[in-house]
């Protein structure tokens, strides 16, 4: 981890409860570096609580269990009549984010990063429209076996597009719109 | 004439009041950051926003809020009427009480830039689902541009400060009002949601 989150952890309290001193100069570079370390952009020192409001993101953010998905800014992913499955950047989870992959329609869409190993991101691709979201993998193998398999082998092959014949040199092509 | 649209429904009166004016915190989304093409509307109603999402790039887009004081922000919208077609203006005049060299440059950069603004009112409807009155999105066709930016130094309210007038380009109106932002069928998933669009 980096030194300078270290450095801020330990004296956030002191900093935050701002005693004689405890606010200097020195510590205002920390809060900057361990800022920039944990998100890559650099601390905003327009506002006269920046430097306290950067403390507390960089300890929630250590605190905060991390995950391997995260979601575009802004983007809220959520099940009709389940709160429990809303889901921002803000209390993103593995299971949470699979959780919508496997059956949240469209979800892939607002996903920044999914893990190249992970596999749920396909499964929605594979559904079909009127396909259960349920649907496991191994079912929809199942089922595309089950097609093949049924497919009658004797199909008589496409027509192939003919080339004009003596009838549609007399007949011009008829259009729907009305005069 | 051939008409396009056709009124559908009525409007009744409804009995709450309604409170005036935005608050005093909005949201500036540069206009090119925001991925479109993953933002949603609501199926019946095409000025419902229901997904704000900024693109996956790099550096991360953000939305940035700018803070005003004691009602500073104003907001107005009205119809452009044209000759075959209409068009919306959209305004928002915000107000900056500051003359620090960070805020000179912030606004030196933002005349340049065009952008959407993400605006909270005062009014919150009561109907089911509350709160869809709440937030409201501001130049989302092509962005807004400043349009006045102007400080006068011994100017009494202001007390030197920075009053701003974004609005839409010359040229270019918005084809349609303010829409609506509602994100996940409440008002506290929209603020959650509004909330991850920070840095």
């Amino acid at each position: 981890m980096d030194s300078n989150i270290l450095a801020v952890r330990e004296f956030a309290r002191d900093y935050v409860n701002g005693g004689a001193g405890q606010r200097t100069a020195e510590r205002r570079r920390t809060i900057q570096n361990a800022y920039f370390a944990l998100t890559g952009t650099q601390l905003r020192k327009t506002c006269s609580t920046c430097y306290i409001e950067a403390i507390f993101k960089i300890i929630n953010a250590m605190e905060k269990q991390p995950s391997r998905y995260q979601l575009k800014r802004g983007a809220v992913l959520f099940a009709f009549g389940d709160a429990s499955k809303t889901m921002t950047n803000a209390n993103i989870t593995d299971e949470l984010a699979e959780w919508h992959l496997k059956n949240t329609r469209g979800a892939a869409s607002l996903f920044a990063v999914i893990p190249t190993d992970s596999k749920t991101a396909e499964t929605v691709e594979m559904l079909k429209p009127n396909e259960p979201a349920e649907k496991t993998p191994a079912a929809m193998v199942e089922t595309v076996n089950k097609d093949v398999v049924n497919k009658p082998t004797n199909k008589p092959k496409p027509a192939t597009v003919k080339k004009s014949t003596a009838a549609s040199k007399r007949r011009p092509p008829q259009h729907k719109t009305k005069k | 004439m051939a008409t396009c649209s056709r009124i559908a429904a009525e409007i009744l009166y409804a009995c709450a009041n309604m409170v005036a004016g935005i608050k005093d915190i909005a949201y500036f989304i540069n206009v090119d950051d925001i991925d479109k093409d993953s933002c949603t509307f609501d199926v019946d109603n095409p000025l419902l926003l229901t997904q704000l999402v900024l693109k996956a790039t790099s550096p991360t887009p953000y939305a940035y809020r700018v803070e005003g004081h004691n009602y500073s922000n104003e907001h107005d919208t009205a119809l452009v009427k044209g000759t075959y077609y209409n068009s919306w203006e959209h305004n928002f005049r915000f107000r900056i009480f500051d003359n620090s060299p960070d805020v000179k440059l912030w606004i030196n950069t933002i005349v340049g830039s065009r952008f959407v603004v993400v605006q909270e009112n005062n009014f919150s409807n009561t109907d089911s689902p509350a709160g869809r009155t709440v937030f409201e999105v501001l130049g989302w066709d092509f962005g807004l541009e400043i349009k006045e930016a102007v400080r006068v130094a011994a100017d009494e309210e202001l007390a030197g400060g920075w009053n701003l007038l974004a609005g839409c380009s010359e040229k270019l109106k918005e084809s349609k009002p303010p829409l609506a932002l509602f994100v996940g069928g409440d008002i506290a998933t929209t603020r959650s949601a509004i909330a991850d669009l920070l840095e």
